[in-house]
C-alpha cells in the first residue's frame, strides 16, 4: 500500500498558506533580531510603520511560499520556509533595495 | 527493492526515531522563532503603539500555524488507523474465504447469496481486482 498522503509532495492551498506564514515569520525575525540583541541603540532608529512592514513581509514571502508550496506542513519543512523568508529579507537588506 | 508506489518524503533511509527527533527539534526551533518575533514586536510596540496591531497579527499567524500543524498530525494519525482497520478486515475476509473454499468442493455453484461466506468471497474477489488494478497502474508508470 502507498504511504502517508500527508507526507507526499504536491501543491495545495493550505500548504501554500502555512509556508507563507512561516516565511513571514522568518522575514520578521530578520527585521526584529537587531532590536532584541541591542535594543538600547536601536531605540531611536527610524522604523517603518507596522502596516508597511507587514505588507513588505507578505509580498516577499510570496516567493518563498511559491517555492515551498509542495512541501508537507511538518515542523521540519516549516523551518525551511522560515529560513527562506529570513534569507530573502537578508538579500534585500544587503542589496539595499528597501 | 524500492516500491514504485512510495514517492514523496516518506521514503527515508534514516530510522523513524531520528526523523521524529528532528521533527521535535524543528518544532522547538519554530516555536522559538515565533516567540522571538512576538517579543520583538512587543518591544517595538512600547515606543510605537501602532505596533500592538502587528503583535496581534503575529499572534494570530502563530495560532494558524500551530493549529495547522496539529490538524495535520491528527489527520495523519486517523489515516493510519483507518488503513490498519481496512487491512485487518481484508486479512480476516481472506482467511474466512480460504476456509470456506477448503471445506466446500465447488464454491462457485454451491454458495447461496444469503450465506456469510458469499460476502467473504465477494470481498476477496474485489480485493484481488483492486490489487490487479494497482499493479497495472504501477506497470503503466
Amino acid at each position: 500500500m502507498s504511504g502517508d498522503p500527508h507526507l507526499e509532495l504536491g501543491e495545495s492551498l493550505p500548504r501554500f498558506l502555512s509556508h507563507w506564514l512561516a516565511a513571514c515569520f522568518g522575514h520578521f525575525l530578520m527585521v526584529l533580531l537587531p532590536l532584541i540583541t541591542d535594543w538600547a541603540h536601536v531605540k531611536n532608529a527610524t522604523w517603518p510603520s507596522w502596516w508597511s512592514l507587514l505588507l513588505f513581509a507578505a509580498s516577499t514571502s510570496l516567493v518563498a511560499a511559491i517555492i515551498n508550496a509542495n512541501l508537507p506542513v511538518t515542523p521540519r519543512e516549516m523551518i525551511k520556509s522560515v529560513a527562506l523568508g529570513f534569507a530573502l529579507n537578508a538579500t534585500i537588506v544587503m542589496l539595499r533595495l528597501a | 527493492m524500492p516500491d514504485p508506489l512510495h514517492h514523496g518524503l516518506n521514503q527515508s533511509r534514516w530510522p523513524k526515531r531520528i526523523g521524529r527527533l528532528i521533527d521535535a527539534i524543528c518544532l522547538v526551533a519554530l516555536i522559538v522563532v515565533i516567540v522571538t518575533v512576538i517579543y520583538g514586536f512587543w518591544l517595538r510596540a512600547i515606543w510605537a503603539h501602532g505596533y500592538y496591531l502587528a503583535v496581534a497579527v503575529a499572534v494570530l499567524g502563530a495560532f494558524v500555524i500551530l493549529i495547522g500543524l496539529a490538524q495535520q498530525a491528527i489527520a495523519a494519525r486517523d489515516v493510519a488507523t483507518w488503513r490498519d482497520m481496512a487491512e485487518w478486515q481484508i486479512r480476516a475476509a481472506r482467511a474466512a474465504a480460504g476456509q470456506a473454499g477448503a471445506t466446500q468442493a465447488d464454491p462457485d455453484d454451491e454458495i447461496e447469496a444469503n450465506a456469510a461466506a458469499y460476502y467473504e468471497i465477494l470481498i476477496g474477489t474485489l480485493v484481488a481486482h483492486a490489487e490487479q488494478d494497482e499493479r497495472s497502474i504501477v506497470d503503466e508508470r
